[in-house]
């Protein structure tokens, strides 16, 4: 490996406090960087490092009318690589303490490719932010900033509408932002889903949040939540990106307009699994036609935990534990079984009963240790080979 | 750069410390460092 020497660049500088600013001013113009260092001085920033490479002279004097604009600056990090660069400025109340606000710039050449801010509360601070980097609105957000991260088309990120809901909830937030979608999250566990000018519910508690919010959702997605608001429970839709919400959102939709209150504590929608206390449901769940209200009563509780594989709208394989209470438990299980699925249909299974046609059989129950396995007919010849599968 | 030694002597009268990577002084220090690339 050969390097090559060039000429001397700043790299660090440390201010504990007053110094001989005229000597030191007239100095530094001898050495390299001299602008640098000027508006180091002249911001007396505590510390500040440098990593200068290749040609970024536009964010250059982005950054420098930035930390010329702000009132107190206390940290400064430029760290180039190339064609790619990394910027943090930290802002505070003092001039000799660390500072709280911190913005974070990242550019290639001279494309801001991302802004984030984190802990800002200063009016001063965003309208400085807002005015340099060109992100409108942001003064017009009003709670505390936790994090708001923009990349993608940074100028168009904050929309009015977004805005007023977070306005709206008043509360400290985190925002993530690219250019296809919004992640808002208020205080947790409550996250929100924004994207084309619709704000989506990701998780959200509907005793708390749900009745502060409920005017801005979707009407598809209003008809079906309001009949769970003020309950205490929390709904989760376990996706990363907006093609994928919209799967789950029907999905989950479908499932919770076939059940009532009172809810359980939690129900989790994903693309794949549905599951809620103690219940997993894998695979179409949305066709699951099945008393789904009975698991949240206490009837229901014997065939807990309950997990279930859904093929189609015919095809299910359930796995439970093995009542401890007999043949008394046994019978009850059986019960709630034929109630849970609708049908009277089910019949323990033994060889001799497989090779007689029976039509009047539509499930199957097996036993596999502690668990009992109850299956349809159809996929009865699958479940049997591989029995331990679909306990796990 | 380009400091004559008159002008260290006088910095170094003023308890400001120069040399090629560094300025110090009460309350502050200033690194500079050669930039290397491969």
């Amino acid at each position: 490996m050969r390097f090559i020497i060039k000429k001397n660049r700043v790299s660090s500088i440390f201010i504990a406090g007053k110094f001989d600013y005229e000597t030191i001013k007239r100095l530094i113009v001898k050495y390299p960087d001299s602008e640098w260092v000027s508006l180091v001085l002249d911001k007396q920033i505590n510390r500040s490092y440098f990593t200068f490479s290749g040609n970024h002279e536009k964010i250059h004097e982005k950054l420098k009318e930035l930390i010329q604009k702000l009132n107190i600056v206390t940290y400064l990090n430029i760290t180039e690589r190339d064609e790619r660069g990394y910027t943090t400025i930290k802002t505070g109340s003092h001039k000799y303490q660390d500072g709280s606000e911190r913005i974070t710039i990242k550019y290639v050449v001279d494309t801001i490719e991302k802004v984030e801010l984190s802990f800002i509360s200063r009016n001063e601070t965003k309208k400085v932010v807002m005015e340099v980097l060109n992100i409108p609105s942001l003064d017009k957000l009003s709670p505390h900033i936790l994090t708001l991260s923009l990349s993608g088309e940074i100028t168009k990120s904050l929309n009015q509408q977004l805005v007023e809901f977070i306005n709206t909830l008043n509360q400290p937030f985190s925002l993530y932002c690219n250019t296809k979608r919004c992640i808002y999250l208020p205080n947790y566990p409550n996250k929100f889903l924004y994207s084309n000018d619709k704000i989506y519910p990701l998780v959200i508690q509907m005793k708390e949040m749900y009745p502060q919010i409920a005017k801005f959702l979707p009407d598809e997605i209003r008809r079906v939540l309001n009949k769970f608001s003020g309950y205490d429970t929390t709904i989760f839709f376990t996706v990363s990106t907006k093609k994928d919400y919209e799967k789950v959102l029907s999905k989950a939709l479908t499932v919770l307009s076939k059940i009532n209150p009172p809810l359980p504590e939690y129900l989790s929608f994903g693309e794949e699994v549905f599951q809620t206390r103690r219940i997993t449901i894998r695979g179409m769940y949305e066709k699951l036609n099945v008393d789904f209200n009975l698991l949240f009563q206490s009837e229901g509780e014997i065939l807990l935990p309950l997990r279930m594989i859904v093929y189609d709208d015919k095809h299910k394989v359930l796995s439970v534990y093995k009542p401890t209470q007999g043949s008394e438990g046994r019978k009850k299980l059986i019960k709630t079984l034929k109630k849970f699925l609708g049908t009277e249909a089910i019949a323990e299974y033994s060889e001799d009963l497989q090779k007689q046609e029976n039509n009047n059989i539509l499930y199957y129950l097996l036993t596999d240790g502690i668990y009992y396995i109850i299956t349809n007919k159809e996929l009865l010849p699958t479940v049997i080979h591989n029995l331990p599968q679909f306990v796990r | 750069m380009k400091i004559n030694i008159e002008e260290k002597r006088d910095m170094a009268k003023k308890d400001i410390l120069v040399n090629e990577n560094s300025i110090k002084a009460k309350n502050i220090e200033i690194y500079y460092k050669k930039k290397q690339s491969k």
